[in-house]
């Protein structure tokens, strides 16, 4: 797993993910927003190589694994294996293709069927497409046991009678079981003991070198991620933030967002001083995804409007706060009930704007252009209505980061990251704030 | 078992005949009934093609069908080589073969004839209880000389202990086997099967459900005389009797005999549980308004409410579980025609649905089949599906959310593979809880329903057209008509709701009644 010279655009990837998107439908009946669960990524994993996916939960790395594998209906893109469309394939080349493609389950309680015995589980997909004879699949099943570390005496066992690691090996005797070259690993070991997630960790590893396959790492956990794979890439929101060899990108984070999931990792040693980033409140609702950059509702790092430049930091974390409010107020005024409550006047929201903006600016010191667009966005807001005041604020001192997508731009050989910081004319984030890493 | 296979081959030929002519007449007409019966062909054409395609071979199979398009073959496939297969049965049938077929079942039966007619332990030749008093109290005709009520009871005995020694043979042989053979130390079931062991109330059903199959699977042995003599037509049967008057054994038919052992609510004509009438018959219930023997009537009757309920729950359970199955693995539109289908069948009141189809159906040979009972079963099942489907939804959609639903998918399973193998042996502790007690309250809705008229006809026994019969006279001396079958009907159904709750406790101890609401269906046990 560690051929470091492998990096980058492969000259003949395995699996190769072209604008992939994956929405859920909503579960309204009309004016529902879809979850864009997977939002156009691209990436390609080379021969013998272990790709890491990690995000916060929630970010669509599951899905992401799931689409690649078709087990979801994929609303876009192409996702090519072997040189080979997969998302083309009939139902009988789908069926023949699957044995190439495989899956092990987080959960090991819920990835194997308890009615069955740990015999059968193996078996099914070698019944399934019809592979040799009667006691060839017998054989194959026993040496399959063996080869993930359990015991050919165990055909006749049921799943009960086995411990989370020793579930999690049949789960991979099972992946393993058709012969596949690409296996995708959906947390394979974060339900497990500390202890046990070394032990399958090594198995994954050995027999990544035995079969030579390829894997599909997905995980939350990065320092499992540092120690297995070749290349990571960062999610949020459905979107592939940054991707890159895993020890340049541990080492040097060009994206804003890794650079705040990586801070978070707690060091051992406590007399380094480590300045962590701390992200303002939760990940945004991926069925109402902020426009432009993904990221820019929390980034640290955003692009600020060069006339407000005297602005302090203190101050632009109050009116970011102060945007935030008024957005929301302004997505729940366009729900009808709250539309039809505004126009009878039994508007019931608890503070009003101007108290807001009391308690947020009472005790910090404005520059006076930024105070008096804050104080007219007020006076609209009570006037004619949070949308109009949101738009007045968004005019002020939003920025490129909240207007357009941002492209993915190569930071260095085999990396790319989605940030508009990378563009020509704005700092590089390590230039912006020196103080981390 | 082989006079089981007799009468059950005889009941095919019986059945096939009117069917056979019922189906040409449909087709001929050219109305909703053809139309019918040429949808359902179709579907039978598919289910034999796909269990032939199974056993062929798919390469030889997709061999024939590559020149369609793909999205076509499959269907193609199965309606192709079913359609062969009912085709040259259809013309063997057409052209004499089915005169062979017709010989081959006669030599069969022949050979198994015999068999049948050799005696029994627990026949009722055996042990007879049927016979006269002579003035010096010594009894003629029963079983050593024994008087009927002591002979007819050593036959219960008798058949009570055979069917608890066969109950012991099942059970240490299941233990032998789980001691020796079975190749798993340890299964899943085993742990459900020590949980019953503790269970009370479950026991105490089984005991019940044990009682109740025994009555049903032993009627003709069980009754103090048989059903065809004293129920179906009396005046074909007579008996000997000691005539006092005349001083000498005489013959009188069972018709006449009945019509002066009538129960009617007062004491000259009134026999109650346990007496003996004028003709030295013994009645361990008493008798019906009609003079027929109660305990006979009853025993009958449980074979008909059993057989009829089975029927009836299993259709219902089976259309259920694939329904169940159909819309938790495809969900979206397949789920939500099946909410709007059974939400339109249980929006209508169930006791006017099975009236009207009842009454709709009455001239189709369907009614023919089983004295009505069969219908009965249908229309049971047709009306009652719903119900059980709403209790499977529920588990059928949490399973099929499970991970090694999704990696079956994954390697290539299909998708009746998937539903067979990894969401149907989850389901099928449900299966059994709520078809026990579903089965309950199909009891009780038969009895309902006699009592109402409808249903099984006359004169086949059935428990509520006694419960009817004795209506009047609850008050009087012949109480026995109405309570006893009463009383019966009552146990039974507790009896099947303990073996629901016992299943329920035994299968999924965790959800105690807690992860699904089964409360809507057992409520439901009490009736239509």
């Amino acid at each position: 797993m560690s051929d470091s010279e492998r990096s980058g655009a492969d000259r003949d990837p395995l699996v190769s993910v072209e604008g992939l998107r994956t929405y859920y439908a909503s579960e309204r009946l009309i004016g529902g927003k879809p979850v864009k669960a997977v939002d156009g990524v691209s990436f390609e994993i080379g021969r013998g190589e272990t790709v890491g996916i990690v995000g916060e939960s929630g970010c669509g790395k599951t899905t992401l694994g799931r689409s690649v594998l078709r087990l979801e209906d994929v609303d876009a893109g192409r996702v090519y294996f072997d040189g080979r469309d997969v998302t083309e394939l009939g139902r009988r080349e789908l069926k023949s293709w699957r044995q190439d493609a495989q899956m092990v389950y987080q959960n090991p309680n819920t990835a194997v069927n308890e009615r069955m015995t740990v015999g059968q589980i193996v078996r099914e997909p070698l019944d399934v497409h019809g592979w040799g004879t009667d006691s060839d699949r017998r054989d194959r099943v026993a040496e399959l046991l063996e080869t993930v570390g359990l015991e050919a005496e165990h055909y006749h066992r049921y799943p009960h009678q086995f411990s989370g690691g020793q579930r999690q090996r049949i789960g991979i005797a099972r992946a393993l079981a058709p012969e596949p070259e690409f296996i995708v690993l959906d947390e394979p070991v974060s339900a497990l003991d500390v202890s046990v997630q070394a032990k399958i960790l090594n198995l994954l590893t050995d027999l990544q070198e035995e079969l030579n396959l390829t894997y599909m790492l997905i995980a939350h956990d990065l320092s499992v991620v540092r120690h297995v794979c070749d290349r990571v890439g960062v999610m949020y929101l459905g979107k592939l933030m940054e991707l890159g060899p895993t020890e340049e990108l541990f080492r040097s984070p060009s994206n804003p967002y890794t650079r705040a999931l990586l801070s978070a990792i707690p060091h051992a040693d406590p007399t380094v001083s480590q300045d962590r980033i701390t992200l303002r409140g939760s990940p945004p609702s991926p069925r109402d995804p902020p426009t432009g950059c993904g990221f820019s509702t929390r980034c640290p790092f955003k692009i600020r409007p060069t006339e407000h430049d005297a602005v302090d930091e203190e101050g632009w974390t109050r009116i970011e706060e102060f945007r935030a409010v008024l957005r929301d107020r302004a997505r729940n005024a366009d729900g009808f009930v709250d539309g039809l409550k505004r126009r009878l006047g039994v508007d019931d929201r608890a503070t009003p704007i101007r108290e807001v903006r009391d308690d947020l600016f009472g005790d910090v010191s404005l520059p006076e252009a930024a105070r008096e667009r804050i104080d007219r966005a007020v006076a609209t807001a009570a006037e004619e209505g949070v949308t109009e005041a949101t738009e007045l604020l968004d005019d002020a001192f939003g920025s490129v980061c909240e207007t357009e997508v941002p492209d993915d731009h190569p930071t260095a050989a085999g990396r790319l990251s989605r940030c508009h910081r990378h563009r020509d004319e704005y700092e590089e984030p390590d230039e912006y704030r020196t103080d981390t890493r | 078992m082989a006079a089981g296979a007799v009468s059950v081959g005889t009941a095919v030929a019986a059945a096939t005949g009117p069917t056979a002519t019922w189906v040409r007449g449909a087709l001929a007409s050219r109305g909703p009934a053809g139309v019918a019966v040429v949808g359902l062909s179709v579907l039978l054409a598919w289910l034999v093609g796909v269990v032939v395609a199974a056993r062929v071979g798919s390469e030889r199979v997709e061999a024939a069908t590559a020149a369609l398009p793909p999205r076509l073959r499959r269907p193609a496939e199965r309606v192709g080589l079913g359609g062969v297969v009912l085709v040259g049965c259809w013309l063997a049938v057409r052209f004499g073969a089915a005169d062979a077929v017709h010989a081959v079942g006669e030599t069969a039966l022949a050979a198994v004839r015999p068999i049948a007619d050799l005696p029994t332990l627990t026949a009722r030749e055996t042990v007879p209880n049927r016979g006269y008093q002579l003035p010096d109290g010594t009894w003629r005709g029963t079983f050593l000389g024994l008087s009927p009520a002591v002979a007819w009871g050593v036959r219960v005995l008798l058949i009570h202990l055979y069917v608890l020694a066969w109950a012991a043979w099942v059970w240490v042989g299941y233990l032998l086997f789980r001691a020796h053979y079975r190749r798993a130390d340890w299964t899943p079931r085993d742990d459900a099967v020590r949980r019953l062991r503790g269970h009370r109330w479950g026991q105490f059903g089984l005991v019940v459900v044990g009682l109740f199959l025994t009555m049903a699977l032993f009627a003709p042995s069980l009754g103090t005389t048989t059903a065809e003599q004293n129920l179906y037509s009396p005046f074909s049967h007579t008996i000997q009797y000691y005539d006092p008057d005349l001083g000498r054994v005489t013959e009188i038919l069972v018709g006449n005999a009945n019509s002066q052992t009538r129960s009617v609510g007062y004491a000259a004509e009134n026999l109650g549980p346990g007496s003996y009438d004028r003709f030295g018959r013994f009645h361990p219930f008493g008798t019906l308004t009609n003079g027929k023997d109660l305990f006979t009537f009853l025993v009958h009757g449980a074979r008909v409410s059993l057989v009829v309920g089975l029927l009836s729950v299993g259709a219902s359970t089976v259309v259920a579980t694939a329904f169940a199955l159909l819309s938790a693995y495809y969900r979206g539109v397949a789920d939500l025609i099946l909410v709007v289908t059974s939400d339109t069948v249980m929006g209508v009141p169930r006791l006017l649905l099975l009236i009207l189809l009842t009454v709709l159906l009455a001239d189709t040979p369907l009614a023919g089949l089983y004295d009505g009972g069969v219908l009965l079963a249908l229309v049971l099942a047709a009306t009652g599906w719903p119900f059980l489907w709403r209790a499977f939804r529920g588990p059928s959609l949490q399973i099929a959310e499970r991970d090694w639903v999704d990696a079956a998918r994954n390697y290539g399973q299909s998708p009746l593979g998937i539903m067979r193998l990894h969401m149907l042996p989850y389901l099928v502790g449900y299966l059994l809880i709520y078809s026990s007690l579903v089965l309950g309250g199909v009891i009780l809705a038969i009895a309902g329903l006699s009592f109402l008229g409808l249903g099984v006809t006359p004169p086949t026994p059935e428990w509520g057209r006694a419960v009817d019969m004795g209506r009047e006279y609850v008050a009087t001396e012949s109480w026995h008509i109405s309570l006893i079958p009463g009383a019966m009907v009552t146990l039974v159904v507790i009896g099947f709701n303990a073996v629901g709750d016992a299943l329920r406790d035994v299968v999924d101890p965790q959800s105690d009644s807690g992860a699904t609401d089964p409360s809507e269906t057992e409520s439901r046990g009490g009736g239509v």
